[in-house]
């Protein structure tokens, strides 16, 4: 395929997916596209976030009634996302931990949000765009999507597994996590219970939260790779098949392009929004064992009738 | 010790413990490297790029007057971040530059690394957390505005 071709097609759709080396030490990956996205996302959110903190926070007296109006289109709209989610989404579940476990659940939101939408910026299309010789060898400095590299969503989700086992074992003591493990089983089927949830606790939620978002963000760049695809596939084939197919691919591109913004928003969004449920999961074991003791007795109305 | 959250960040309570945790990392990349068939030159080398990085560490103890305790935190933050891009950048001049064996170089280098990381981490969220629950003991405490 020649150069002439849109930059953004590709003869191979899962091209956009890879994570492209940046820096190589003989075999050895120092640097790569993904990496360069982590740090990338990581200054945007310290500076930026810096940044904001400074335009909500509450003037001096002399200020008046304005010191507490936030002073910026941008930093407003951040403060409402917080705020929403602090009091909407976590409280609920979090009650009098809530303002203790916000900054981790805020932290996870906006790093999640800002590698997804870096993925939708063309910065890896950029690169080889100015620099062809980057395009032969495959090699990218920064560019791709972070959170469609399993290794990313894979450590991330491991950090969210340490707080909600951590915080467990700080509400329930060591003993009282473990004995929750065994979900209040009689003692001839606890063994079993309390490997199942301890594979659960450790192993299944941690490689949910890892696969969800790397799957949801992985299969959204194919298939716009490929939509985008179509276009390339046709080029200099006549105007009467090349004319129809690209306006349909790119109509088509733009729609998925919408769609793969909220799903940005959402994934964000479905990461924190788990942590917090997990966290919550283990928080109540007092109303855990009284719902269970309803599960129970409707069974055994159930039995019964 | 509880901790004032008006004054400066502390500086004793996470120098001391960063020193000893960055000390102790650069015996480790040291001994990792020769452990995994390094010479004596790239145990060295690993052990003096760690050591180079770690200067990053330093920014939040000499600068603490300087740091709004809101922002030590992100500070603390950012020297980390900054001391693994200098642990990158000036491992990967290295490698290209010295003949020395990459396996040992680079796995000694990382887990030195990744040890003082852990240690910083776990420290500054120690600390912040002393520092929280001081601002929420406090008489004249803020709290986040409820909706």
């Amino acid at each position: 395929m020649n150069h002439t071709l849109p930059f953004l097609a590709a003869t191979d759709p899962a091209q956009h997916v890879y994570n492209h080396v940046g820096i190589k030490a003989g075999e050895w990956w120092i640097w790569s596209g993904n990496q360069g996205n982590l740090v990338l996302s990581g200054l945007i959110l310290i500076l930026g976030m810096s940044w904001v903190a400074g335009k909500i926070r509450t003037g001096p007296e002399s200020q008046g009634s304005a010191r507490y109006v936030t002073t910026s289109r941008l930093a407003h709209m951040i403060e409402v996302i917080c705020v929403y989610l602090r009091e909407e989404i976590c409280r609920p579940l979090l009650r009098d931990r809530t303002d203790r476990m916000m900054p981790f659940l805020w932290s996870l939101f906006f790093f999640v949000l800002v590698n997804n939408l870096l993925g939708l910026v063309p910065l890896l299309d950029l690169q080889h765009l100015l620099f062809p010789s980057m395009k032969e060898h495959h090699l990218a400095f920064f560019g791709g999507t972070a959170t469609q590299n399993i290794w990313v969503t894979g450590v991330l989700a491991l950090t969210a597994a340490i707080v909600f086992n951590v915080a467990a074992i700080r509400r329930l003591g060591v003993g009282g996590f473990l004995h929750h493990l065994t979900g209040g089983a009689p003692i001839i089927v606890a063994p079993l219970i309390f490997v199942l949830e301890a594979l659960g606790q450790f192993v299944i939620k941690p490689i949910a939260l890892a696969l969800r978002l790397f799957a949801n963000m992985t299969a959204g760049h194919i298939l716009l790779a490929t939509l985008l695809m179509f276009s390339g596939a046709v080029w200099g084939k006549g105007l009467l098949l090349q004319g129809p197919v690209t306006v349909i691919s790119v109509v088509g591109a733009f729609a998925v392009m919408l769609l793969e913004l909220f799903v940005a928003f959402l994934q964000a969004f479905i990461f924190m929004f788990l942590t917090a449920v997990f966290v919550s999961l283990m928080d109540h074991p007092e109303e855990h064992g009284h719902d269970h003791g309803h599960a129970h007795a409707h069974g055994h109305e159930h039995a019964h009738a | 010790m509880p901790l004032n959250p008006h004054n400066q960040p502390p500086r004793g309570p996470f120098a001391v413990p960063m020193l000893a945790a960055t000390v102790l990392a650069i015996a480790l990349a040291a001994g990792t490297s020769l452990a995994l068939g390094g010479d004596a030159r790239t145990s060295t080398l690993a052990s003096l790029t760690l050591t180079l990085a770690s200067a990053a560490t330093l920014f939040p103890i000499l600068a603490s007057r300087f740091i709004a305790p809101s922002a030590w935190g992100v500070t603390v933050f950012a020297a980390g971040f900054v001391r693994m891009l200098l642990v990158i950048g000036v491992g990967f001049a290295l490698d290209r530059t010295r003949e020395l064996a990459r396996e040992p170089f680079w796995i000694g280098l990382l887990a030195g690394a990744l040890t003082v990381l852990i240690v910083e981490t776990a420290l500054a969220v120690l600390i912040l957390s002393k520092l929280e629950r001081s601002r929420v003991a406090a008489p004249n405490s803020t709290r986040p505005a409820q909706a």
